[in-house]
């Protein structure tokens, strides 16, 4: 340290490399808290689902818009709201199953299997089951049904597919074979899922179950007849 | 000697504080800088020892020195070759010797200083 030139010279050095260890240690640390790599798939998955989610949420955001606009203006004009009411609660009963629907989509019935049963066999196979049922409509259901019946029950959120002994127990009704099972929706697309290599009809078939799907132009689905009774559940919120 | 020093605590503040971030991709070659700068500065102190210490050598082998470490490991990589394991050595071995070469001239020192004290 000879003369104040070096001195300062050693200073400043001193003082970028201080700096620049300060920023590597605080780095260094950064890259161990890092994410590691085999969770960046998965949150990558979740991401994309979060961002389709978002554009659902968004494209309700403008309905629920454009649907509060229509409210105003009617407002403005005087007229009232009721028309606009009304149609919102005809969709809420279609979608509750509280009135009939017609439309296009398929008819399947299933019936027990014809084939003589050997002797030794267990004839349980022989014969549709509500796990088959069950499956079925949920097929249906994947494939974009909006409306189903078995049997002219319609099905509800509420509704159970439940083995009752030589019936089959839905919307606390017992039913029995044949099962025509009415379904609205788009034909092609429920027909294809139910027709799928492996699918549910090749199950049933391979059992020796007689499986008819129909496509139709029109068909009706009744509504759900019984009363609807909540003694559990209370709407939260006032309903909104 | 004293003034380098506080500049170097006051430049650990400073980073601490100033919450400057370096992407992760940017931290390998930010490291292999920092080597050889440590190298620089340890080879200046040498240099101070020996007594042909020089400021505009010690200033610029400083700053190329940790330029050119991290623009061959960034090299490097677009290369697909691991340079910066070149850079980690070469600059590892002589910051090693240096502080060898420290170490015994420091030594030196004080044994004769001892002796010169003894006689």
């Amino acid at each position: 340290m000879k003369n104040k030139t070096t001195q300062l010279t050693l200073s400043f050095v001193s003082l970028l490399l201080g700096v620049l260890i300060a920023v590597q240690l605080r780095s260094a640390a950064d890259v161990y808290n890092a994410v590691p790599d085999l969770r960046v798939t998965e949150m990558r998955a979740v991401l994309m689902e979060t961002i389709t989610q978002n554009q659902l949420l968004t494209r309700e955001l403008e309905e629920a818009r454009d649907k509060l606009r229509q409210f105003e203006e009617m407002a403005m004009r005087g007229e009232g709201a009721l028309e606009l009411i009304e149609a919102e609660l005809n969709n809420a009963r279609m979608l509750a199953g509280l009135v009939d629907v017609s439309g296009p989509g398929l008819t399947v019935i299933l019936t027990d299997s014809q084939a003589p049963a050997m002797p030794g066999d267990n004839p349980n196979v022989y014969i549709v089951h509500d796990e088959d049922l069950l499956k079925l409509v949920n097929v249906l259901a994947a494939a974009g049904a909006e409306a189903i019946s078995i049997n002219d029950q319609r099905l509800l959120a509420t509704s159970e597919i439940h083995c009752a002994g030589p019936t089959i127990s839905i919307n606390n009704i017992r039913v029995g074979a044949p099962f025509v099972i009415k379904a609205i929706g788009n034909p092609e697309t429920m027909e294809s899922a139910l027709r799928m290599r492996d699918g549910i009809v090749d199950t049933l078939n391979f059992y020796g179950i007689g499986v008819q799907v129909k496509r139709e132009a029109n068909l009706v689905i009744p509504a759900y007849k019984r009363p609807l009774r909540f003694d559990y559940a209370r709407p939260e919120g006032g309903g909104k | 000697m004293l003034l380098p020093l506080m500049a170097l605590l006051l430049g650990l503040f400073i980073g601490q504080v100033a919450k400057i971030n370096i992407s992760a991709a940017l931290a390998t070659y930010m490291s292999v800088a920092l080597l050889a700068a440590l190298d620089s500065v340890l080879g200046g102190i040498r240099a101070s020892l020996e007594g042909n210490f020089d400021d505009l050598i010690f200033v610029t082998g400083f700053f190329s020195n940790a330029l050119l470490a991290g623009v061959l490991a960034f090299i490097g990589d677009k290369l697909g070759v691991n340079l910066y394991m070149a850079a980690i050595f070469a600059f590892g071995v002589r910051l090693f010797q240096n502080l060898a070469i420290i170490r015994r001239i420091l030594v030196q020192n004080v044994s004769n200083w001892f002796h010169e004290r003894r006689e």
